[in-house]
C-alpha cells in the first residue's frame, strides 16, 4: 500500500516537482530580463539548479537531496553588451523563454502520467 | 516554497506599461518635431523617459526579488533648440531665424522601434507564462 501510494511523493515525483519549481523561477528570471530589455545599466540575470543537480543524480540520490539543492540566481557581468552598459539580448531571452515553456510542458506532462499510473491501480481490472 | 501560480505576470505587466510610456512620449515628441515657441517664448524640449530595474526587498527567497522595472521619471533634454532660417515666420527673430523643438526624428523613429520590439517580447513573455500556468491547473484533470 505505501509503495503505490509512494508514485506521487517518491524521489522521481520530488525530481520533476523541483524541475517544475525551476522553470516556473526561470520564467520569473526571463521576464525581469525582457522587462528591463531597455533599462541602461541593467545587467542580464540567469538561474543556476542544473548543474548541481546533476552533480547529486551522479551519485546515490535521494529525495532530501534533492529537496536541498537551493536554485539560484547570477548576474552575467562577463557580456560587454550595448554602450548604455544594458547586456540583455531580446532574441536570446525569447529564445530561452520558448524552451523554458516547452519544458515546463513536458514536466507537466511527466507528473500526469504518473497520476494516471495510480488512478487507473486505484479502479483495479475492468 | 510552491510553484507560482503565474510566474513573472507582474514583472511582464511592468515591462509593458513602460514600453507604453516610452511609446507615448516618443510620439510626443514626433507631433512637436516641427512645434516653434509659445506665447511665452519657451520651445518645446525633447522629453526622455527614466527606466530603471526594480527590486523587492529581501523577504525568503532571493529569488522572488524580481519586480519587473519602473518608470522613475520623463525628463526635459537639456540641448539647444534647432535654428530654421525663415525670414517671413512671425516668430522669427532679428537675424530671420526660428527656434524649433530640439528634435530628431530619426532618434524618435528608433526609440518608437525599440519600444515597439520590446512591447512584444513582454507580451510573448506573458502569454508563455500564462501557458505555464495552464499546464498546472491541467494536473489536476
Amino acid at each position: 500500500m505505501g509503495e503505490m501510494l509512494d508514485i506521487l511523493s517518491d524521489q522521481t515525483g520530488e525530481l520533476v516537482s523541483r524541475m517544475m519549481e525551476l522553470s516556473s523561477q526561470r520564467q520569473k528570471v526571463i521576464s525581469q530580463n525582457i522587462a528591463n530589455a531597455n533599462t541602461p545599466g541593467y545587467k542580464e540575470r540567469t538561474v543556476g539548479f542544473e548543474k548541481k543537480l546533476s552533480e547529486v543524480l551522479e551519485g546515490d540520490w535521494t529525495k532530501s537531496k534533492i529537496e536541498s539543492i537551493d536554485i539560484v540566481t547570477h548576474k552575467n557581468t562577463q557580456t560587454p553588451g550595448r554602450v548604455d552598459g544594458n547586456n540583455v539580448d531580446i532574441s536570446e531571452e525569447l529564445n530561452e523563454l520558448m524552451q523554458n515553456t516547452l519544458k515546463h510542458r513536458l514536466l507537466a506532462r511527466a507528473k500526469s502520467t504518473r497520476g494516471d499510473i495510480l488512478k487507473r491501480a486505484a479502479k483495479g481490472p475492468q | 516554497m510552491a510553484i507560482d501560480f503565474v510566474p513573472g505576470m507582474d514583472i511582464s505587466a511592468s515591462g509593458l506599461k513602460a514600453e507604453r510610456v516610452r511609446m507615448k512620449v516618443a510620439s510626443n515628441n514626433m507631433a512637436n518635431a516641427n512645434s516653434t515657441a509659445d506665447k511665452d517664448g519657451n520651445v518645446y524640449q525633447r522629453r526622455q523617459v527614466i527606466l530603471s530595474p526594480e527590486f523587492k526587498d529581501h523577504v525568503g527567497s532571493a529569488l522572488d526579488q524580481f519586480d519587473g522595472v519602473k518608470v522613475t521619471e520623463v525628463t526635459k533634454a537639456d540641448r539647444p533648440p534647432e535654428k530654421e532660417y525663415a525670414p517671413d515666420h512671425p516668430k522669427a527673430n532679428e537675424e530671420g531665424m526660428v527656434k524649433k523643438a530640439n528634435i530628431s526624428p530619426l532618434e524618435e523613429m528608433l526609440d518608437m522601434m525599440t519600444a515597439m520590439r520590446a512591447y512584444e517580447s513582454n507580451l510573448t513573455s506573458l502569454k508563455q507564462s500564462r501557458e505555464m500556468a495552464q499546464r498546472v491547473i491541467d494536473l489536476l484533470k
